[in-house]
């Protein structure tokens, strides 16, 4: 029993579910984004993940999915030419709508625009 | 007995890098509440509280003297206050409101003086100051009302200049007019000519400016030094929450091997939390409190305490459920499952190595791809 819980876990655990998210620019923000950052928030927890800033030159990265089944929203701040990308320098934010993924499904790939944060910048989700 | 005593004083005490939000969602007022209050509490800078009571009486008796019909002794009188309050040094909200309450008095005798230059360039300064704020038709008689809205409200109709805000560090706290308006670099828009007042604040550092906004906007840049860099820099690799090892990483890299501390304040519900921690000099962190005020007004004392206990070394060392909620987790890549299947015996490891080979290709998770940044 306990076997096959674990060989039932570790399938789940190994499934091949994965999101890709690609990231646009929204033609009014101003300047080079050199870093961004990826913020996900699980439903209903008060803290957000918040990974740290890659270089745009660096190429994709991955992360884990959130608990399975369980709703998260994704959040990507992207910053200039700096010290790494937090919410104090951010240029440019996008944000996506409500999303669930389940271990073993490979979902649609999805597209995030970056817009630029307004001055001043009231952080979060605009 | 006397060497005992000089070399205890050329002893350097632990440098104290600030308090800033480690989150978005914490409220600049409240830090800003927080950087004061340590500040004063540390000895750092003498209590430059403003003489509130003082000027606030000091307008009043011009307001007397104003009612009496004493025009010259008033305008006098209040010109005077305007000079004090417009010092460098006094750019905090409670001076701001009580110099806009100035600036209307003095319209209103200049107006009554038929000094209607006079009069339009105080309600002009007013009205740049507090767009949202015109005279209250309760205190004020109608043809002052009407006054400052021919002089001042119809004359800049139209009339909006920005500020642009270049700091070193970036992500220093841009305060303008008394009020909290974002992190630099910024671009402060829509704001009407005339005298406005610039407070930048980085960790323990901040610098005061009068920016006269006249026929077109303006580009302000600021150094706050090097010690403000570091917090800055210090306070980025907090914000990330990218645990412990990450933050010492960068504190060792900053700190030149000065004992420091330092706090953050995340947003809990409608409370806060701040967690204060003391850097020792080989960067590792050797202290670390934790606080709770349950609103942004709340008590004070309870973060004199911790502040006490991270300046002396009483700090006790982190515990480690305290420095995940203060510091977060590195992202981890290990997925428990794996180890138990191991562990679990002879009938699952076939299943475990379909299982760790699948992990080893990382095939699961989100894959953010920037491509259409470039």
């Amino acid at each position: 029993m306990r076997a096959s819980l674990w060989i039932t876990t570790l399938m789940m655990g190994c499934g091949s579910a994965e999101l890709t998210v690609h990231l646009e620019l929204d033609p009014a923000v101003q300047g080079t984004v050199v870093w961004y950052r990826a913020i996900v928030r699980e439903f209903s927890s008060e803290t957000p993940r918040i990974y740290p800033a890659q270089r745009v030159g660096d190429g994709s990265i991955r992360i884990p999915f959130p608990v399975d089944g369980s709703a998260f929203t994704l959040r990507i701040d992207a910053c200039d030419e700096g010290e790494g990308c937090d919410v104090s320098r951010r240029m440019a934010v996008a944000c996506s709508r409500a999303l669930s993924v389940t271990e073993g499904e490979v979902q649609a790939p999805i597209r995030l625009t970056l817009i630029p944060v307004p001055s001043p910048d009231p952080g979060g989700c605009p | 007995m006397l060497t005992l005593s000089l070399l205890m004083m050329a002893t350097p005490g632990p440098i104290w890098i600030g308090v800033d939000a480690l989150e978005s969602d914490v409220p600049p007022v409240l830090v800003e509440r927080l950087q004061v209050g340590a500040a004063e509490f540390l000895g750092l800078r003498q209590a430059e509280k403003a003489n509130i009571q003082g000027w606030q009486d000091r307008l009043a008796a011009v307001d007397a003297a104003f009612r009496q019909g004493n025009l010259e002794a008033s305008r006098g009188a209040v010109v005077r206050l305007i000079a004090d309050l417009t010092a460098d040094s006094h750019p905090w909200l409670e001076s701001v409101d009580l110099l806009a309450d100035a600036l209307l008095m003095l319209g209103q005798i200049q107006l009554l003086l038929d000094d209607e230059l006079g009069a339009a360039a105080a309600f002009q300064s007013h009205h740049a100051l507090r767009p949202q704020s015109p005279p209250n038709p309760s205190l004020y008689r109608p043809v002052v009302l009407k006054a400052y809205d021919r002089l001042a409200v119809t004359t800049l109709a139209g009339a909006r200049r920005s500020l642009q805000v270049q700091v070193r560090p970036a992500g220093a706290t841009i305060w303008l007019d008394g009020k909290p308006r974002g992190q630099a670099p910024m671009t402060v828009s829509a704001l009407l000519p005339g005298r406005h007042y610039l407070r930048i604040v980085a960790g323990a550092r901040s610098v005061q400016q009068i920016v006269d906004l006249g026929n077109e906007g303006r580009v302000i840049g600021a150094d706050l030094g090097a010690d403000a860099q570091t917090a800055g820099a210090f306070f980025a690799a907090w914000r990330e929450r990218a645990g412990v090892e990450r933050l010492q990483r960068a504190a060792s890299a900053s700190g030149h091997g000065r004992v420091r501390f330092a706090v953050g304040v995340v947003r809990v519900k409608e409370a806060f939390e701040l967690f204060g921690l003391r850097i020792g000099s080989s960067g590792q962190i050797v202290g670390l409190g934790v606080v709770r005020l349950e609103s942004a007004q709340a008590s004070l004392g309870p973060v004199q305490e911790m502040l006490r206990g991270l300046r002396d070394g009483s700090a006790p060392p982190p515990s480690t459920s305290l420095s995940s909620r203060a510091f977060g987790q590195a992202p981890s890549r290990t997925k428990p499952v794996i180890l138990g299947a191991i562990a679990s015996g002879v009938l699952v490891a076939a299943a475990a190595a379909v299982g760790l080979t699948l992990w080893m290709q990382d095939s699961s998770g989100i894959v953010i791809e920037p491509g259409g940044l470039r």
